[in-house]
């Protein structure tokens, strides 16, 4: 029988921490019970990014997250011979100076990278830079175009709740520090606009 | 496909020209492609069917023509067009 470790009435970041503290403790196997939809969603993607398997059941209002750790693979960035990429967005614009300007440079280099072949692996939105993904039309509609390319768009959970807009969130997955800043150790270089 | 795409002869025209044009179109801000090596880095590009509504609104614009060149996207090239 494995570990079950009860996360549930635990806010945002605890649940993710609990479990990462079992992977950092080497567990193969482990439960985590949580009680709403995003925690779930976190400890997904803290699974995939630590060769973890879940399996999700619910039951009433909660759920069970099991982990399982995966056979050892071939260190997938050795594999690969491109240099793998990620894109911080902190502002509503690119550089400082004038914020029409800005604007339509941002638009441009999303235009950009949707015409490329060599996608980064992440889109970061943080700060203002989260704004982006409520209210710029054309960049959401590129973002759309690289998500389906495989582009991971993570934005700022305590930034859209901090300027009130998770409502109004157009593309993108609601995320977190951890989350941020370990996409931010996996790729060979992170370039901020 | 087919699409047009307005160069600029300054970054401040065709800024002034897309915050007229996106309240009405739906227009996209690229870089002006390096096929038309002419005008400032800004481009904008819009599809066939504003094409009759986009030259009504630019025409009716304070702006001289000579600002501005428009180039028509058809069989995979750039050909210069004038209204």
């Amino acid at each position: 029988m494995s570990e079950i470790i009860d996360a549930r009435g635990k806010n945002c970041p605890i649940p993710v921490i609990m479990a990462k503290k079992e992977i950092d403790d080497n567990i193969d196997s482990f439960a985590v019970l949580v009680d709403n939809e995003t925690a779930v969603e976190n400890l997904k993607r803290l699974a995939n990014n630590s060769g973890y398997q879940v399996k999700i059941t619910e039951d009433n209002s909660d759920f069970k997250v099991e982990f399982t750790k995966e056979a050892s693979t071939v260190d997938e960035a050795e594999s690969k011979s491109e240099k793998t990429w990620a894109v911080f967005v902190g502002r509503k614009g690119i550089g400082d100076g004038d914020i029409e300007l800005g604007s339509s440079l941002l638009k441009m280099f999303f235009y950009t990278l949707t015409q490329d072949e060599n996608i980064p692996s992440y889109i970061l939105f943080m700060n203002d830079g989260v704004k982006v993904t409520t209210d710029n039309d054309q960049v959401i509609e590129q973002l759309k175009i690289l998500s389906e390319m495989g582009v991971e768009i993570l934005v700022c959970g305590t930034c859209l709740n901090y300027y009130n807009i998770t409502d109004k969130l157009m593309i993108g997955t609601v995320s977190n520090m951890y989350d941020i800043v370990n996409a931010m150790k996996t790729v060979d270089k992170v370039i901020t606009l | 496909m087919e699409y047009y795409v307005i160069t600029f002869e300054s970054t401040h025209a065709a800024i002034t020209i897309e915050r007229s044009l996106k309240k009405k179109f739906k227009i996209t801000i690229l870089p002006t492609p390096r096929e038309i090596s002419h005008g400032c880095g800004i481009a904008i590009r819009f599809s066939t069917e504003d094409f009759d509504a986009i030259k009504e609104q630019l025409q009716s614009f304070p702006i001289d023509e000579k600002m501005y060149s428009i180039y028509q996207f058809t069989k995979g090239e750039y050909k210069q067009i004038t209204w």
